[in-house]
This record gives C-alpha cells, structure tokens and sequence, in this order.
C-alpha cells in the first residue's frame, strides 16, 4: 500500500509543529471560513473598482492611474453620478470596513490551511502545479492588499511605489487567482458545509466535546487537513470562531465609526480619523493642511484671484469679495468622503459651478478642469459641473472657510471622492469633454 | 474512418491529456483564464513607473512574514505563556487566548499608529499630533481580558452549581 504522507508531514510534525496537529482544522473549518471570505471578498473587490471609477479617472488631470497606464484592466464603463449625494462615501465606507473586518477570518483561514503549504509531494501532476503556482498569487495577493490598504490608512508610506496603482493592479491579481481557487474549491466547500458539520452544531459544542472532524479519504484528499495525530483540543472551535467574529468586530466598527464620524466617530479609537479637531465651526477632520504646503501665507491673502476661463478664450478674474457678493450664494449639507474610507458631512455656502459657466459665456453642459495653489489638477464631469449642488465654497457651517479647508475657496461636489473636490482652487476652465 | 472512430480518438486524445495533465480539460481552460487576469494585474504593476521589485518584495513578504514568522512566534508564545500538550484532559485556554489574539491583532493591523512610525505624515495630513496610540491599545487589551476573567469567572461559577446540584441530588 502506498504510504500517503498525511498533514503531519514525514517528520510526524516535529520540524513545523506549528502547522499541523491542531485538532480544529479540517475542512468544515475552511470551508465555513471559506464560505464567508466568498461572500465578503468580491463586494470589497467591486467596491475598490468602483471607487477608482469615482475618480472618472478618462477624464484629464485626474489621479488614479490615468495616464500612467495602458492596461486592458483600465476600463470605465459610465461616468460617475453626482446623485445621491453620499454615494462615495457610501461605497468607500463599505470598501475600507468590509476589508477590515474580513482581515481576521483571512488570517484564520491562512492558519487552518498550514498543512497544505508544507504537504509532501510538493507537486503531483501539471495540474497541481499550476493549482500551487496560482495559490502566490492568490496568497501573495491577498496580503500585499491588507498590507498596503493599511499602510495607507495610518499615513506611513515606508515603500516607494505608487499606492492607487499598485492596489488596483494587486486587487486584480488576487481576483485572477481567486477565480480559479472558487471554481476548484467550490465543490469541496459545499460538501463539506453540507456533511461534516453544521453551524449551529458547532455553537453548542463546548470544549469537553470537541472532537476532530471524521478523517478525509487518502484517496481523495492526500494532502488531508484533518491531522493525522491530532493533538488535544485547548479550545473549542466555537471560541476560534468566535474570536475571529470579535476581530471582525473590533476593526470593522472603526471602519464604519470613521465614515458616519459624528457622535460615533470616537468609536474608531485606533484610526487617525476617530477624532474631531475640536468643536468650531472649521474643527472637523483635514485632509493636508495648507502648512504642509510650503506655501507663503500672502499666497492665500487679498491677492488672491480665481481665474475662469472658457474653451473661446474667455477669461474673467475674481477676487474672493467679488465671488460672494456678485454671485448668488447657495448653502447644501455635503459630505466630504475620502478614499481612505472616512467621510464628514458640512453645511457650505458658495457660488454654482453652473454659474461660474455662464459667467464666462458657456451653455449647456460643459466639464471643468480646476487647478489648485499646490499644483493638484482635477477635471470634473459635465454630470457634476451641472449638479445644482456643485458649489465653490467659500463659507462652511456660516463661517469662511479656514486656510486648511481650502481658503479662499474650494470645489465641493455632491456623490464625489474628496480628491478631486480641489481645495485652494486658482484656476478654473470650462470646456468640452476631453477623453484621455 | 467513421464518425464513430474520430469521437474514439478525440475521447482517446483527451484521456491522454488527463493522465499527464492530471485534471480534466476543464481544469486547463479555467486555469488559463484565471493566469491571463493574473498576468494583466502583474503587468500593470509593471506598467506603474514605479519599481515594481518593491511590490513584489511587499508581496511575498507579507506572507513570509505572516506564514514563517508571526503563526510559529504565536505557537512558540503559546507553548510558553500556557504550558506544553501533555496535559491530561482537555483544558480550556481560550479564556487566555482570545483577549492575547484580539490584541495581537490589533498591534499587528495597527502597528504604524501604535509604534508612532509616521508623526511627521500625521501631523502634516491630519493637522494635529496623533493621540497615544500605544496607550489605546493597551487600555483596549486590558479590557478584553478583562472581559474574558469574568467570562471565566461566570463558567466557573456555573460549574460550581451544576457540581452542586449533582451532589444534592446524590445527596
């Protein structure tokens, strides 16, 4: 009979004690943890495309990886709406959240399928092969993901290459992959849900009855994730899970605190958005101050001028007094929602963007490219440049803006990624729509 | 040759590939599509004007660090902190294990904040110092076991009037 060299490994698990006698793992564990990262994964996937189609990155000047790329992944297949009004803060409140809160069951996950990472014979057939090959990717994937998303979260950028791309392109790397895995594992994780075990089973199994799931047929499953030579439980599988449900909990509540902010933003007690700056009417959370800039303060004093302009060659030049007193001011609560998955809802008053087009001669529905005192250039969508909330603020909560929040002016515009609501503004041009 | 002996040798064919392919046909295509998508994501990070060695490094080097480095450190805390396996009987652990997990994690997803690493980029970005963070942590990993002390308190406890209620009715 063939000698078919179980989880522990030739070695009986001496070398990598670590990795195989747990008496929990098997594959009811995996798949159950399998099951949820399958239903969890792709909305935090279609969320991260998403959220670099709120960029409408087609669109010149914009960030994302427009212009740095010609990749066949670099599709956009509609402009972003400015209708609702929340609806990036929404979507990347859900991208950023969900990711954190599925970090625990990956790393459960990773932990119950150790035996298969150091299983003897490394490969069995071409086909295994590729199946191991893709499993970097899906793994390495995985990781460089977290890794990257988090790094970004706490503003340490200890790498040097770009964060938006590299997320992107990492994001289809590990879905590739996950392709793959799903359309081999589905059948297994099925399976398993259905005869080795049930949920609610598992809940009310307390430790004293812990037991190892059945043995995996050798035929089958020769690399088996149930140990040969289990070791006694010191847990129950319903404390793991139940860990790793609180972890989920844990980070996830300080995803969603930091996107509805306000009274429960406090609960995001481990992020750098899970306090207000204070109580003014200018103390809510900051993206870049404008002393990060560099700048000499008279850059932003009475000299100030926004330029607008119009494809003809139209140009006016207004000083900020000139802006509030010659235009009609609107007031709209509007969020400010950042990429990093924290949003913060204010009451500004301003000038249309659609009155700002027709001062300067220019009907219908144009785009508009902004340029800002600290170099950062934007181009906002005809759909947006039209919204009726679409403002250059020049007021928030009843009060000018402070130099930090973008004084003199900034754009703010409903349903849109705080990156491209340039704060600073100097320049604006109306003009057809230009595709990249 | 009939059409009968064409199916014979494609069915023929396809038994020859299984065997050496170790799969069905199937399993080919679909590995196929997944690497194109796989090799699309890696070209773009090839395509980013960045070095794409760091991304790479980044890439494996989490898992490395993650499978052969955090999982056997948390094993070998483990076997310190609560003894070897050769204890009799099950024992019950998680009431250790949890509350050292949760605050592993936390450390490990918020270590950058926790070890202060970025105070020139939070400042700049955020407009004011970053609260102690470490502080934070601390306080919530002395709350999680403190939570779990009166968990096993309270299943102490229900043990008790359980043994309890077998000797009274022994009794």
């Amino acid at each position: 009979m063939q000698d078919v060299t179980g989880p522990d490994g030739p070695d009986g698990g001496r070398l990598r004690p670590w990795s195989g006698r747990s008496p929990l793992r098997g594959p009811w564990l995996t798949s159950a943890l399998g099951a949820v990262l399958l239903g969890g994964l792709p909305v935090v996937f279609i969320t991260g495309l998403l959220s670099n189609a709120a960029y409408n990155p087609w669109l010149n000047g914009n960030v994302a990886l427009q212009g740095r790329s010609r990749s066949p992944l670099d599709f956009y297949l509609f402009t972003w709406p400015a209708h609702p009004a929340w609806l990036y803060a929404l979507n990347e409140g859900i991208h950023v959240s969900l990711g954190l809160a599925l970090i625990p069951t990956i790393l459960v996950k990773q932990w119950s399928v150790m035996p298969r990472l150091v299983a003897r014979p490394v490969v069995r057939s071409p086909a295994h092969a590729l199946e191991r090959l893709s499993l970097v990717f899906l793994v390495g994937g995985i990781f460089f993901e977290i890794v990257t998303g988090l790094l970004f979260e706490e503003y340490w950028v200890p790498y040097h290459f770009d964060f938006t791309a590299a997320h992107y392109y990492g994001a289809w790397v590990f879905f590739g992959a996950l392709g793959l895995h799903t359309a081999l594992k589905l059948p297994k994780l099925r399976q398993s849900l259905r005869t080795r075990g049930s949920l609610a089973r598992v809940l009310r199994t307390d430790l004293e009855h812990t037991v190892p799931e059945p043995p995996e047929d050798p035929a089958l499953a020769p690399d088996s994730l149930v140990p040969r030579a289990p070791s006694s439980p010191t847990m129950s599988r319903r404390a793991l899970l139940g860990a790793t449900a609180a972890g989920s909990v844990l980070l996830g509540v300080q995803g969603v605190a930091q996107d509805i902010g306000g009274p429960v933003r406090s609960l995001a007690f481990l992020l750098p958005r899970g306090s207000e700056p204070g109580t003014g009417p200018n103390d809510f959370p900051v993206n870049g101050t404008y002393a990060s800039l560099g700048l000499p303060d008279h850059t932003i004093g009475p000299r100030w001028r926004l330029r607008v302009s119009s494809a003809d060659g139209q140009l006016l030049q207004f000083t900020r007094a000139e802006l509030s007193s010659r235009f009609q001011q609107h007031t709209y609560w509007l969020p400010i929602a950042c990429r990093e998955g924290w949003s913060t809802t204010q009451r500004w008053t301003g000038v249309r963007l659609r009155d700002l087009a027709a001062a300067v001669g220019v009907s219908g529905t144009p785009a508009l490219s902004l340029q800002a005192l600290d170099g950062a250039t934007a181009t906002l969508a005809s759909n947006q440049v039209s919204a009726e909330e679409s403002l250059l603020a020049l007021f928030v909560n009843g009060v000018p803006l402070s130099p930090d929040h973008g004084y003199p002016a900034r754009v703010i515009v409903p349903g849109e990624v705080a990156v491209n609501c340039l704060k600073w503004v100097s320049a604006m041009a109306f003009a057809p729509v230009v595709s990249a | 040759m009939g059409v009968g002996d064409g199916l014979r040798a494609g069915g023929e064919r396809v038994s020859r590939l299984r065997r050496f392919y170790g799969a069905q046909p199937l399993h080919l295509l679909a590995a196929v599509v997944s690497f194109a998508i796989v090799a699309a994501g890696v070209a773009g990070w090839f395509q980013t004007g960045s070095d794409p060695r760091g991304i790479i490094i980044w890439a494996l080097g989490s898992v490395i660090a993650f499978e052969w480095i955090l999982l056997p450190l948390a094993w070998l805390l483990d076997r310190i902190a609560l003894g070897s396996r050769t204890l009799p009987g099950p024992v019950n652990r998680a009431y250790v294990r949890v509350p050292a997990l949760l605050s592993a994690l936390l450390l490990i997803v918020f270590a950058p904040l926790i070890v202060s690493a970025d105070k020139p980029d939070f400042e700049a970005t955020t407009g004011f110092t970053p609260p102690d963070y470490l502080a934070r942590w601390l306080l919530a990993t002395a709350a999680m076991f403190v939570v779990s002390a009166v968990a096993y308190a309270l299943s102490l406890r229900r043990v008790r009037v359980a043994v309890g209620q077998d000797r009274s009715v022994n009794d």
